[in-house]
C-alpha cells in the first residue's frame, strides 16, 4: 500500500522565502533519554547544527512521548514530525521488503548477516526512499532466541508453552502458529508481569531486550538457535528535508548515516555483551541437537513459504537473498 | 548550625584521631570513637551548604574511612559510611568517569559487606541467582532499613554510572527490589528518599516498553510529601525523570524554580540540595532545547 503524503505547501514557501532561517527537523524514537542510542542521535543533532550554521535543527522526542509506531508513522504523515527510529517492520505498509531480514531462521549466523546486509541494505533504503522515506541507515538490536524456565530445546517443548507474541502484530503471530504454537499475544510493557504471575512463560527475544527489560529475571534457559534477526531503521520524511539546500541536505544525511552506523556497530557489541550477561544471571543456554534444529528450520521455511505466498516480503527479494546466503555459504565450506 | 569543613580541619582531625588511635590499642574503644567520629563528621558534611568545601574537603576524609576500615575491616557502621559516603561523592562531586566508576565501585563492595556482616542472607547479594535473591528480600525487617539502604543506593548509584554495562543492567531489579521493600519497611527514611529512588526506576524506560511514570511520579510526590518539601533533590529528580519524559514543562519549570527559590539549609539535607541546586540551573538551562 503506498503512503498518503500531505505536503504543507505554506511551510515549504515559507522555508524557501527564508533560506537562512532553521528548518527543525522533530524525531521520534522510543529509546529513553541517557541511552545509547540517544546520546549518539544527540551528538549528531549537535553536529547537523554546527555544519549548517545552525540552518537545520534536530529535535527529538524520546522515549516513546509520541506514541508507539504506528501513531508516529501517522504524525509523520500529518507533518506534526518530520522522522522517527522505527523497529524493522514498521514501515512494511510503505515497503514490505523493509521485513526481509526478519524472516524466521533465515540467518544461522552473523556473519551470514554481515555478508546479506552488505549487498541488500542498499535495496531496503532504495526500496525506502522511493515511497516517501530517506532512511539514514539499519540498525541491528540481534538475534532473538527463544527463552524459558523449561530445560527443553525442542518445537515440540515450545508447544507445551505459554509463548508470548507482540500484540497486534500477526506477521509474528503468524509464524509461532506456523512451529505448532498457540500463542499468547500482550503488549511488551505486560510481558514482565505476565511472566511473573505465570500468564506467559517463553518469549523470543534479542539478549539486549530480555536484559533490558528485566526478564531476564524470570527466564531460566535460552534455546542457543537464532529465531530471528531483528532491526530498526532511521528514517526521515522525503518531503521534510527537500526544501533543505543541496549542502544541508548532503550533512543531514552524511551525519546521521554516520551516526546511525555506529548505534549499528555499537549494537553487535551489546547483543554479545548482552548474551553474556544473560548467562551470567544465570539463564542457561541449551544447545539444541541436530534432529532439533532440523525441525525448528523445516517449520521455519514453511512459515517462510506461506509469508511469501502471502506477499508479506517479495519472492524476488526473497530469492535474491537466498542467493547470497548459497555463496557466503559455499565460501564457508557449508 | 552549618558546619563549615574545610580540608584543614580535617586533618586536624585526622592527625587526633591517629594519635588517639595509638593510644587507645583497645578495638573496641577504637570502634566505638572512630564510628562515632565518622557518624558525627558525616552529619557535618550532609548539613554543609558549602559545595566547594566538601568537594575538597570529604577526600581527605575518605582516606581516614580507609585507615579506619584497615584497623578495623568488620565494623558495620564504618562500612555504611563509608560507601554512603563514597557513594555520594562520585556521583556529586566527580568528574572524572574513571574515578567515578572506582569510588561507586568501592561503594557497592563496602555496603554489600557491612549488609553480609549484618544479615547473613544478603552476602551472596550480587552473585546469587534472582530467585534465591528474591526469597530473602520479603524477610528484611525494620531494624534492617539502613543496610538494605545503604546497599540499594549504593547499587542504584553503581548502575547508573554504567548505563553501557549489560551486567550491570542486568542487575537493576536487585536494586530495585531492595528499595521497593525499604520503602515497605520505612518509607519516611533518608527524608523520602526510598519513593524518590522508587520514582526512578518507574521512569527509566518508556510505558511502551514497561515503564510507569504515572506510579513514578506518584512516588515523587510522596517523596516530597514526606520530607515536607525540603528534599530538594526528590523535585528535581521528578522534574529530569518524568517531566522531561512527558515533555510538560510547565511542571518541569515550575518544580525546578522551587528548587531554585528554596533555602537549600535543612538538617541532614543542606549538602545534597545545594547539589539538586547546582542540577537544577543545568536543567533549566537546558530546558529550551530540549522541550
Amino acid at each position: 500500500m503506498s503512503l498518503r503524503r500531505t505536503i504543507l505547501l505554506a511551510t515549504l514557501l515559507s522555508c524557501w522565502a527564508h533560506p537562512a532561517a532553521a528548518v527543525t527537523l522533530k524525531i521520534a524514537t522510543l529509546s529513553p533519554e541517557g541511552s545509547s542510542w540517544m546520546k549518539a542521535m544527540r551528538a549528531a543533532g549537535e553536529q547537523v547544527a554546527r555544519d549548517t550554521s545552525g540552518r537545520v535543527v534536530l529535535k527529538f522526542y524520546p522515549g516513546g512521548v509520541m506514541g508507539d509506531d504506528k501513531a508516529v508513522l501517522r504524525k509523520i504523515r500529518f507533518r506534526q514530525l518530520h522522522g522517527a527510529a522505527l523497529t524493522g517492520g514498521s514501515l512494511t505498509s510503505a515497503f514490505t521488503d523493509v521485513q526481509l531480514y526478519n524472516l524466521p531462521m533465515v540467518f544461522e549466523n552473523l556473519g551470514e548477516v554481515d555478508y546479506v546486509r552488505a549487498r541488500m541494505d542498499e535495496y531496503i533504503l532504495a526500496g525506502l526512499k522511493a515511497h516517501g522515506y530517506t532512511a539514514l541507515g539499519i540498525a541491528e538490536v540481534g538475534f532473538a532466541y527463544a527463552m524459558s524456565n523449561v530445560d527443553d530445546a525442542s518445537v515440540e517443548g515450545a508447544r507445551r508453552q505459554k509463548v508470548w507474541v507482540p500484540d497486534g502484530d500477526p506477521g509474528t503471530a503468524y509464524t509461532a502458529q506456523a512451529f505448532g504454537i498457540a500463542p499468547v499475544p500482550l503488549t511488551i510493557a505486560d510481558v514482565l508481569a505476565g511472566l511473573q504471575t505465570g500468564l506467559i512463560n517463553a518469549v523470543a527475544m534479542p539478549p539486549v531486550g530480555a536484559v533490558a527489560l528485566q526478564w531476564h529475571t524470570q527466564l531460566k534457559y535460552l534455546v542457543d538457535l537464532p529465531l530471528m534477526y531483528v532491526y530498526g531503521t532511521f528514517v526521515l520524511a522525503n518531503d521534510s528535508i527537500e526544501g533543505l539546500s543541496e549542502a544541508d541536505r548532503a550533512v543531514v544525511n552524511d551525519v546521521l548515516s554516520t551516526g546511525l552506523a555506529g548505534v549499528d556497530a555499537g549494537n553487535r557489541k551489546d547483543h554479545t555483551a548482552a548474551l553474556g550477561a544473560l548467562g551470567r544471571q544465570g539463564v542457561k543456554s541449551i544447545e539444541p541437537t541436530s534432529a532439533q534444529v532440523d525441525v525448528w528450520r523445516d517449520h521455519a521455511h514453511r512459515a517462510t513459504e506461506h509469508l511469501l505466498d502471502q506477499e508479506v516480503v517479495t519472492r524476488a527479494a526473497y530469492e535474491t537473498m537466498m542467493a547470497h546466503l548459497t555463496t557466503y555459504r559455499g565460501s564457508q565450506g557449508q | 548550625m552549618v558546619v563549615t569543613i574545610r580540608s584543614s580541619m580535617l586533618e586536624r582531625l585526622a592527625a587526633f584521631l591517629g594519635v588517639l588511635v595509638m593510644l587507645s590499642g583497645c578495638t573496641t574503644v577504637m570502634s566505638s570513637v572512630t564510628s562515632d567520629m565518622s557518624d558525627g563528621l558525616s552529619q557535618a558534611m550532609l548539613d554543609s551548604e558549602d559545595l566547594d568545601g566538601v568537594r575538597d574537603g570529604a577526600p581527605a576524609f575518605l582516606l581516614m574511612l580507609d585507615g579506619f576500615l584497615a584497623r578495623d575491616p568488620n565494623n558495620a557502621a564504618l562500612l555504611v559510611s563509608a560507601a554512603r559516603l563514597n557513594s555520594s561523592y562520585a556521583g556529586a562531586f566527580v568528574d572524572d568517569p574513571t574515578r567515578q566508576l572506582r569510588m561507586s565501585e568501592k561503594a557497592l563492595t563496602l555496603a554489600a559487606k557491612a549488609a553480609c556482616i549484618e544479615i547473613a542472607a544478603t552476602c551472596g547479594a550480587r552473585t546469587q541467582t534472582y530467585d534465591a535473591f528474591s526469597a530473602w528480600i520479603p524477610k528484611l525487617t525494620s531494624q534492617d532499613v539502613e543496610l538494605a539502604y545503604t546497599l540499594g543506593s549504593a547499587w542504584a548509584g553503581w548502575i547508573q554510572l554504567r548505563a553501557d554495562d549489560w551486567d550491570a543492567i542486568a542487575e537493576l531489579s536487585r536494586a530495585k527490589a531492595l528499595m521497593v521493600r525499604v520503602a515497605v519497611l520505612d518509607e519516611s527514611y533518608d527524608h523520602g528518599s526510598p519513593d524518590m529512588y522508587l520514582g526512578v526506576f518507574e521512569t527509566l524506560l518508556p510505558p511502551a516498553m514497561g515503564g510507569r511514570p504515572e506510579v513514578g511520579r506518584a512516588h515523587f510526590e510522596r517523596a516530597i510529601a514526606l520530607s515536607g518539601g525540603r528534599n530538594l533533590m526528590a523535585k528535581v529528580m521528578f522534574a529530569e525523570r518524568y517531566a522531561r519524559m512527558m515533555f510538560e514543562r510547565e511542571l518541569h519549570d515550575e518544580l525546578l524554580t522551587q528548587v531554585l527559590d528554596a533555602d537549600v539549609r535543612e538538617p541532614g539535607l543542606t549538602l545534597v540540595n545545594s547539589v539538586a541546586q547546582q542540577r537544577a540551573r543545568a536543567l533549566m538551562a537546558s530546558a529550551d532545547s530540549y522541550f
